[in-house]
């Protein structure tokens, strides 16, 4: 009987997870294509632009480098409202860098040409308007797990005037040394399009970074974000979620023409500074 | 005097003209005179008694053709003789004619009499839903609706009453109609494999285009994996329904996915039909009297789901003597037991399934960490008895639940440490024959799905249980009456109203330990939708049938939202065997689910309801469909069918969605509290066409069934705002099932799936995301290009089955079921996952590895029918 049921059993095993088919190798992929990936960031006020120019890297091979692999000798032209402008590739900040005629402008539009001998890509920003927002904010330090002493600031912002506007904010925790860390968000909370009178609360932590820290003040800094920005910022921001079993993945945004890489502008709008009584 | 006069003829002259001036005289005195009558469900012979008492009316009629003991209601105050006449005789067959003073009546040739009764199985006494019940020559047709009730109207003469059903001998019957009649009818179950259903009655409410009718007797005919029966995957076979996937049992129907799909059984609703890897959904077909899939031209009776209704119906029980089946499987056993509690007035039927899995695992582990702690359970159970002729009750129940148990070290309790989930239904339902036109359904019902994922551990210092879970729970109560009214035998209105409560209570976050529970509900919620709804349905010229209905919904918790939903139904049958039907319906559901894995049949699907964030969703739907029931030789059909379908406001997971990010950690709260952040909603277009080709014959029985769709969808937030295609799109569905019957005793059958492969997300390669003012630093991070950028490979599989049934007795019968499920050994994609080649063999290499759940099986179960 035992027997019986041990055969029977094994072909139970066979179908319920701890007996299935063995895992097996499949090619589903087209060959591998390297692609361009410029990431430009224009601000308002800059008087010059540095770009990062990388490829992509293989998913597939060898584990391989797992880190950004520059390219160097790309030709990277920037369009700026007073002419093209070339920048060129600086070896120590792995970044191509040019100086600019002038400040750069809210309301002015910037193209990026980026071309290798293979492959070339093109983007272009608006540099969006300052916005005016009131900030408020609560500041504690609480125990977390019974040791460390962390950091939290709700912080509750406000846009004001009459136009809708795509608004980021990250605080700054100075301390008394004159340290500045930056506080992360307890939930990622998507930049979305704020109406007039239109409010957002979002908390932010910081675990104490070292025993003698003594924070100060808080600044808050505002930023007045493009589209481009807001969609690149939320969809990077999703995918780091990606660890957590069953995910759905997030398509990374782009408005280059090869469908990677990004072309951003903002304008730091206001520094909210609060000063916190120890 | 008597009611019945003689013609006055060759009288006197004088005593002529005395009685016809007293004859005027009653005339005009009963002309002058202000009736008063009041007869309220009392036969016509004691209304036209009290006339002629009370007022001297003279009716003169022929007895062989007048029948007085149909019934009248009327009340009149100070009413004239025209008003008294025309209020009396409207609702009968007789028409009058004032002849002097006399009122002389006659038969109405075209008055249209009802004939109506329910269809029984004969020796069980189950009702029989679905049956073509007409008269030969033709003169009417009809189909017994969910409570085997029919009703149809002739005029007065001799007929051929027949009826079908498939799977039934077909039964007939003489009658002579001059009265409204009551005839309920036995039809006794054939041996056959199928008696093909052509009616001649002309275009009526049955059709195989749209909906797919289980034949539920013949569900242990199709291979099913380890031999289980199964209800859902039968249909599957059919055309519009996607074949499934390894370990998949979900519904897609025409480009709808797995919670577009209304899934009843009583009238109640079952949230989540499925068991674990879908072994086996809820409903094995012992249990059942009818199951029904309406994928298209939908009735405005049915509202809630965009995409398909899954309407069964569970057995009365024997109504004559008690009945059993009982079956033994490799993973499961069952058994139904039916009998009458009054002979042939109330009955009962209960059945009961139990996975061993677990048991069996226990026998032949060598240790506790080796065994499989899983198992099921469905119990099914109703009660129904006529209370007279025109009443009937039925209480229906379902109860079952899958548990899973964590095999982790400490070897945890269940509760604190698996997962449980489970559907607990109840419903009672109210059949009211107010006359031979008039039926009704009441029904109250309550529906529970709620699932419980739990993990623990032992503090290390002080040797406590603690566990952190995840509960979630949907309920329904519901109110809903319905009518049926035949107008005429050509026209139908069918209305009803009703009422829905939903508790939705998404996710309970609980913390357990010493200290004691620590529970934080997120997202709960209350919601109300009532509707109502009406439906006209026309036969013109026996061949073009035409339903159109209107429903109207409310619904309210935080926000309120009106919908009102228009169908209509043309179907047109140019001959015998040639039908070609369209159909539109507008379709709203205020749920919304969310699903991190599709249809594995684990508890990750949570129900929300709309609110202000989260709008309905809205499916418009427009079909084209043409069958031929013998093309070319007897027994062949074929059937084209072509869909496009409009889906807005969908809930789907947004990207960087994931249930996981709900669960709570241990002694922490969930990442995400606020569910329906996970959600963002879009548009689809789904479109296709579906053929079948059916053939069935004595020893032959086969179909093949294809379906070519296309499902896109467009989201904002998602693939960047461009179009891509559905998880569960799938271009081409391919099943083909053929059986022979080799004797009384054995039959064979084969049945081969294909599906094109799914939409799959992988990465195409790798790069560093820069970012202006980035708290993380940089990461290297997978870049997609695109949503469902690639495809997996195609699902298909070979199953067979043997059959051998033999006799045990006189009242007994066996049943031996061998089948081998995936013949060929097929490996079918399960899932896909990005991984080290072989970190054993020090092989780092970075591969796509392909994951498949069910090889070569044979199985063998063995069923007693007493």
């Amino acid at each position: 009987m035992k027997y019986t049921l041990q055969i029977c059993f094994w072909l139970l095993v066979t179908i319920v997870g701890l007996g299935c088919q063995k895992s097996v190798e499949v090619d589903l992929y087209p060959p591998f294509q390297q692609k361009l990936v410029p990431s430009i960031f224009i601000g308002a006020g800059d008087t010059s632009a540095t770009a990062y120019l990388q490829y992509t890297l293989p998913l597939f091979g060898d584990t391989g480098t797992q880190e950004r692999v520059n390219v160097k000798n790309a030709r990277m032209i920037l369009t700026t409202p007073s002419g093209p402008i070339v920048l060129s590739y600086d070896e120590n900040n792995q970044y191509y860098y040019a100086g600019l005629n002038a400040s750069i402008e809210p309301g002015q539009t910037f193209r990026i040409d980026v071309a290798d001998s293979i492959e070339q890509t093109t983007g272009s920003a608006v540099v969006p308007q300052p916005v005016d927002v009131s900030v408020s904010l609560t500041f504690d330090s609480s125990l977390f797990l019974g040791e460390l002493t962390r950091y939290q600031a709700t912080i509750t912002y406000t846009l004001n005037g009459s136009q809708p506007a795509y608004v980021r904010i990250f605080p700054q925790l100075f301390m008394e040394d004159g340290w500045m860390e930056n506080l992360i968000d307890e939930q990622f909370i998507p930049i979305k399009q704020l109406l007039p009178g239109q409010s957002i609360t979002q908390q932010f932590n910081l675990v104490k970074p070292y025993d003698e820290a003594v924070p100060s003040f808080m600044q808050v800094v505002v930023v007045s974000c493009d589209l481009h920005y807001a969609r690149y910022y939320n969809s990077v921001a999703s995918s780091f979620l990606e660890f957590f079993p069953a995910t759905e993945p997030t398509i990374d945004y782009s408005n280059m023409s090869n469908g990677i890489g990004i072309i951003a502008a903002y304008t730091i709008s206001e520094t909210e500074t609060i000063f916190i009584k120890p | 005097m008597g009611l019945k006069s003689a013609y006055i003829c060759c009288m006197p002259r004088k005593v002529y003209l005395l009685a016809l001036v007293l004859c005027l005289g009653a005339w005009l005195s009963a002309h002058a005179q202000q009736i008063t009558l009041k007869s309220i469900r009392q036969p016509l012979r004691v209304a036209m008694t009290e006339l002629t008492k009370q007022y001297g009316l003279d009716f003169a009629y022929s007895s062989d053709q007048i029948n007085l003991d149909q019934l009248v209601n009327v009340n009149l105050q100070k009413a004239t003789l025209e008003q008294t006449l025309k209020a009396l005789f409207n609702e009968t067959d007789i028409l009058y004619n004032l002849n002097g003073s006399q009122i002389v009546l006659y038969r109405n040739p075209n008055y249209r009499y009802t004939i109506s009764g329910r269809v029984h199985e004969k020796g069980t006494g189950e009702l029989l839903i679905g049956t073509v019940v007409q008269t030969n020559p033709v003169a009417a047709g009809a189909v017994t609706n969910g409570y085997g009730y029919y009703a149809l109207s002739v005029p007065a003469g001799k007929y051929t009453l027949a009826c079908l059903y498939v799977g039934f001998k077909p039964y007939y019957l003489n009658i002579d109609v001059g009265s409204n009649q009551t005839i309920d009818i036995e039809m006794e179950a054939s041996s056959l494999l199928s008696e093909v259903v052509i009616s001649e009655a002309g275009v009526h409410n049955q059709s195989v285009l749209n909906k797919v009718d289980v034949p539920l007797k013949k569900i242990g005919d199709i291979p099913m994996i380890l031999g289980e029966k199964d209800v859902l995957k039968y249909m599957m076979l059919m055309p519009g329904l996607q074949k499934g996937n390894e370990g998949n049992s979900y519904l897609y129907v025409r480009g709808g996915s797995q919670d577009q799909n209304l899934v009843l059984m009583d009238d109640a609703t079952i949230y989540n039909a499925y068991h674990l890897y879908g072994l086996s959904s809820l409903f094995n077909g012992s249990e059942l009297r009818n199951a029904e899939l309406i994928k298209g031209g939908f009735s405005s009776r049915y509202g809630g789901r965009l995409s398909s209704v899954l309407n069964m119906s569970l057995k009365d029980g024997n109504r004559e003597r008690l009945k059993g089946e009982a079956s033994a499987g490799l993973i499961s056993s069952s058994m139904v037991l039916e009998g009458p509690i009054v002979k042939n007035k109330a009955s009962f039927m209960v059945s009961g399934r139990r996975s061993y899995i677990d048991a069996m695992s226990r026998l032949v582990a060598q240790n506790k960490e080796q065994e499989l702690g899983y198992y099921f359970y469905d119990v099914h159970a109703k009660l129904s008895a006529d209370i007279n002729s025109k009443n009937r009750i039925m209480l229906s129940g379902y109860y079952g639940n899958d548990d899973m148990a964590n095999q982790s070290e400490e070897l945890l309790p269940r509760n604190r440490d698996g997962i449980q989930w489970g559907n607990r239904v109840l419903s009672f339902r109210w059949n009211h024959y107010v006359n031979q036109k008039l039926f009704t359904n009441t029904a109250v019902s309550y529906s529970n799905y709620r699932s419980r994922i739990a993990y623990g551990q032992i503090n290390p210092t002080n040797q406590a249980l603690e566990s952190s879970e995840l509960r979630s729970a949907i309920s329904d109560i519901t109110f809903k009456s319905d009518i049926d009214y035949l107008l005429t035998n050509q026209q139908r209105l069918k209305a009803g109203i009703g009422w829905i409560t939903h508790f939705v209570n998404p996710s309970t976050s609980l913390y357990r330990s010493n200290a004691g529970t620590t529970p934080t509900v997120y997202d709960s919620s209350v919601a109300h939708n009532p509707y109502t709804y009406v439906e006209y349905e026309n036969t013109y010229a026996n061949q073009l049938y035409v339903s159109a209905g209107l429903r109207f919904a409310y619904y309210q918790n935080e926000a309120e939202y009106y919908r009102i939903e228009p169908r209509l139904l043309i179907r047109w049958q140019p001959s015998k065997y040639l039908e070609i039907g369209s159909s539109y319906a507008m379709m709203n559901q205020f749920l919304h689910l969310i699903s991190s894995f599709n249809g594995l049949g684990l508890p990750s699907d949570v129900w929300l309801t709309s609110n202000a964030n989260l709008v309905p969703q809205q499916s418009q739907l427009i079909t084209l469909g043409v069958t031929h029931n013998r093309v070319g030789i007897e027994g062949l059909s074929v059937a084209v069918e072509g869909y496009y379908k409009q889906l807005t406001n969908i809930a789907v997971l947004r990207e960087g969605g994931s249930f996981f990010l709900l669960l709570p950690l241990l002694d922490e709260k969930a990442i995400v509290q606020d569910w329906r952040s996970l959600l963002t909603q879009g548009n689809a277009n789904a479109y296709g066409v579906e053929f079948s080709v059916r053939k069935e014959s004595k020893k032959w029985n086969g179909w093949v069934s294809y379906t070519w769709s296309k499902t896109m969808m467009t989201v904002d937030g998602i693939n960047n705002g461009k179009p891509y295609a559905a998880n569960y799109d799938r271009r081409h569905d391919l099943g083909i099932f053929l059986q022979y019957r080799i004797n009384t005793h054995w039959k064979i059958a084969s049945s081969w799936v294909f599906g094109s492969g799914y939409p799959l997300t992988l990465p195409t390669s790798q790069y560093v995301p820069i970012q202006h003012n980035s708290v993380y630093g940089e990461y290297i991070q997978n870049y997609y290009g695109a949503k469902n950028n690639l495809r997996m490979e195609a699902f298909h599989r070979l199953d067979l089955s043997l059959q051998y049934q033999h006799e045990l007795g006189k009242r007994m019968k066996g049943l031996l079921a061998v089948s081998i499920y995936n013949v060929y050994n097929r490996a079918n994609p399960f899932f896909y996952e990005i991984t080290q080649r072989d970190v054993n063999a020090g092989d780092n290499t970075y591969v796509l590895k392909r994951t498949s759940l069910f090889p070569i099986m044979p199985s063998l179960s063995y069923s007693i029918q007493f």
